[in-house]
């Protein structure tokens, strides 16, 4: 796939892949870029992916909180608030929609 | 440029877009666990220190929409012109920090810089040359569950070279 073309939608989305993937469960950078892989979107890298945990925290969408690993380091968890919740179900539903919309047009049979 | 490396230069540049203290604290401390949890080169990971801490700085663009902060309590630790020498070596010169209750502190420093000394004097496993550490660990008086009340944490890692 071209990659230029793929990291655009990417950008476009992968907030919304973020919050999708906490709201199954609490989770931290280094597990979600694994999770993100796992599900196909091919290696997201610390340099993307925390900025966006740090804008959807701030914005209120997911609360953060550190805590000690029984091994390694002490790790930051994400979890989805309310706010986030809510935020996802209305991108999804809008997310469904614009997706069915370009899927219409791109497999449109050509008019004679 | 290894990790710690990166992370020194991280911290300078988050500074240097005028990130706060404590976010700078926070976001050094996650890049640190993951680059030690991934076990990746930091600039494959993260990129230049410099185009990362603007990638942060980015993104703190609209204002802070979550709800005020509770203000810091009282002074849990103060610790004051800790010095500490090892083999004649000064590995800590006069250092000070102070911690209130409800504050998240991360000590960041190089590889031998001395964080782990200075966490064990601060935890009074050592003794420090000169200086002092104060603890109040009054337990916060409140009908609140411990896991949510507020509580004094001190974030460190252990250092690693290479990568």
């Amino acid at each position: 796939m071209d990659q230029e073309r793929r990291a655009q939608w990417l950008r476009g989305v992968l907030d919304l892949c973020v919050l999708a993937l906490v709201s199954r469960g609490e989770s931290y950078g280094y597990e979600l870029s694994q999770a993100l892989r796992a599900h196909g979107l091919g290696i997201v890298q610390g340099g993307t992916l925390y900025p966006v945990l740090l804008r959807l925290q701030r914005s209120g969408l997911l609360t953060a909180h550190w805590r000690e690993g029984r091994t390694g380091p002490a790790r930051k968890y994400y979890r989805i608030s309310p706010a986030g919740s809510a935020a996802l179900r209305a991108a999804t539903t809008d997310w469904n929609a614009f997706a069915l919309s370009v899927g219409a047009i791109l497999s449109e049979e050509p008019q004679r | 440029m290894n990790h710690d490396a990166w992370l020194a230069a991280l911290t300078g540049e988050l500074r240097r877009h005028g990130v706060g203290p404590d976010l700078t604290g926070h976001v050094v401390a996650e890049a640190a666990t993951h680059l030690a949890e991934s076990g990746e080169p930091p600039l494959r990971v993260f990129g230049p220190p410099e185009a990362y801490a603007r990638a942060v700085a980015d993104s703190l663009g609209g204002p802070d929409q979550r709800p005020p902060r509770r203000r810091p309590g009282p002074v849990r630790l103060a610790a004051r012109g800790v010095t500490k020498r090892y083999r004649g070596r000064t590995v800590l010169d006069r250092v000070d920090l102070t911690v209130r209750a409800g504050e998240i502190a991360a000590v960041v420093g190089a590889n031998g810089a001395g964080k782990s000394t200075f966490l064990r004097i601060c935890a009074g496993l050592l003794s420090p040359d000169s200086g002092t550490v104060r603890i109040d660990a009054t337990a916060p008086r409140t009908a609140v569950p411990p896991s949510s009340s507020t509580r004094t944490s001190t974030s460190c890692w252990s250092a690693r070279g290479g990568g």
